[in-house]
């Protein structure tokens, strides 16, 4: 399976497979925004918490799903590492020669735990149901037209732009050409840009003359139908409600009530 | 022909000319099939893209599913609904996008090599269903250099290059080899064969050069007494 590939996993059985889209969509949106706008670590600590047993319940391979997680998280470390030394405060930390600061340490992990949990609940979130399920989920929410259409046209013609690059690449190593660090590698590269452009550009053209002459005025019909039962509503209001939870909690902790 | 490209000149179709007005029209009555499918699956899964024409079209509820689920049958697809464009392999891509268009049950369908790149099993099962269209009044206009299937199915041929270099009925343009030479198309393979025939052994038994596998079995069996 590809990296492009979000929804491979679609066909599981799952809580979150069988949930109402537009209800999971909305709820762990709710969820995601609670996570990232806590202040305490030990709160960010419990929202990682929920984000893991949402990610559990969604049955999803946790291999993959590690594999994926793994490209945000090396962003995110960057801020983990440099923080102790630039975050400053009165508080600090001596390791051998090096002053830490215990603030920075503390912003680096809050940083650092609110970007892991809310990366991880984007699989519960875009991988349990098909792609054109969840974009027509988004519409059922009022995201616009044109947004559901560019999400839609992007997912469907990646692949192929992907594979017209794959075939750029393997035409030009069967003309033995290796990758350096020269002007002329920047130069064939460049090119083989450009020829995915235009190519892109084209395909573009013939599309949208394949859309009008099927009728095509703006709109993509849709025929699908979404009702929520009794378990969607009971699924959402307990992830909002954990949502809701959270900031409470938070709130509480920041004022010193609790720790 | 269906108002995608305008140019000097007016396109009739079923008697009415085309015009801006009527565009919603002609597009309900003549369904394009383009050359790349990839150009005409932009839908996320095969049912949605057949269905989309029918639903432009204003048609809805067990109409609409009852046109999809035949257009899917007909080409042979109805295992592979749900199935995204890009899981699917070229042939039944090429399928596929036959599919979306006969979805709208044209009256007249508008074909760009039909055939191309396509293994000798899918093209069979192209050309048969391009037959069963035929039989059931529907009107076909292909554009292909497969002189080959020219045979199985055209009834009658208009050369081009650039402009309009022959027109008539398929027998007559395919017995003009040096015509065909000259735009660098090939000869079908029975026509060949039997002006070859002609040519060495003087056989007057047929007056029209046979385009046909039965006709070239009957011509052969003349020829073998």
């Amino acid at each position: 399976m590809s990296g492009l590939d979000i929804d491979g996993h679609a066909g599981i059985d799952s809580p979150i497979h069988r949930w109402d889209p537009r209800a999971k969509i909305a709820s762990i949106l709710i969820l995601i925004f609670s996570v990232v706008m806590v202040e305490s670590i030990s709160v960010a600590l419990l929202g990682l918490a929920l984000s893991v047993a949402i990610l559990l319940a969604s049955r999803l391979p946790l291999r993959e799903v590690a594999r994926r997680v793994r490209w945000p998280v090396i962003f995110l470390l960057p801020i983990f590492f440099i923080l102790p030394f630039t975050g400053g405060g009165e508080r600090t930390v001596v390791i051998s020669t090096v002053d830490l600061s215990l603030d920075g340490i503390f912003l680096g992990s809050l940083i650092l735990t609110r970007g892991v949990a809310a990366v991880i609940l984007a699989y519960p979130l875009f991988a349990t149901s098909p792609f054109n399920i969840t974009v027509q989920a988004m519409r059922g929410l009022k995201m616009p037209e044109v947004t559901a259409q560019i999400f839609l046209f992007t997912y469907r013609y990646l692949f192929l732009l992907r594979e017209e690059m794959i075939s750029i690449e393997k035409s030009l190593a069967s003309k033995s050409f290796a990758k350096k660090t020269d002007l002329r590698t920047a130069r064939v590269i460049g090119t083989a840009l450009g020829m995915l452009f235009v190519r892109s550009y084209e395909r573009s053209e013939r599309i949208y003359r394949a859309m009008v002459s099927r009728g095509y005025e703006g709109t993509l019909p849709s025929t699908v139908k979404f009702e929520m039962k009794g378990g969607d509503w009971a699924k959402s209001f307990a992830v909002t409600g954990a949502a809701l939870m959270l900031q409470i909690i938070d709130f509480a902790s920041t004022q010193g009530v609790i720790i | 022909m269906n108002g995608l490209l305008r140019g000097d000149g007016a396109v009739k179709i079923l008697g009415r000319k085309v015009e801006e007005d009527n565009l919603p029209w002609v597009r309900s009555r003549v369904g394009m099939v383009f050359q790349d499918p990839d150009d005409q699956l932009f839908m996320p899964n095969l049912r949605e893209d057949v269905a989309f024409g029918p639903l432009n079209l204003g048609r809805s509820g067990p109409e609409m599913e009852k046109d999809v689920s035949w257009a899917l049958e007909a080409v042979g697809l109805e295992d592979l609904e749900g199935k995204s464009p890009h899981r699917l392999s070229f042939g039944q891509k090429k399928r596929a996008a036959l599919a979306t268009v006969l979805s709208m049950r044209p009256e007249v369908l508008v074909m760009d090599e039909p055939t191309s790149n396509l293994d000798p099993k899918s093209k069979r099962a192209v050309v048969s269903l391009i037959r069963a269209l035929q039989d059931s009044g529907t009107t076909i206009i292909t554009a292909t250099h497969d002189v080959n299937i020219v045979t199985l199915m055209a009834d009658e041929i208009l050369l081009l290059d650039k402009r309009v270099v022959g027109y008539g009925p398929a027998r007559e343009i395919l017995d003009r080899r040096e015509v065909l030479d000259g735009l660098g198309l090939e000869v079908p393979i029975l026509v060949d064969l039997f002006h070859s025939l002609r040519g060495c052994c003087g056989h007057h038994h047929f007056h029209e050069t046979p385009i046909t596998k039965e006709e070239a079995v009957e011509g052969l069996k003349k020829i073998l007494g």
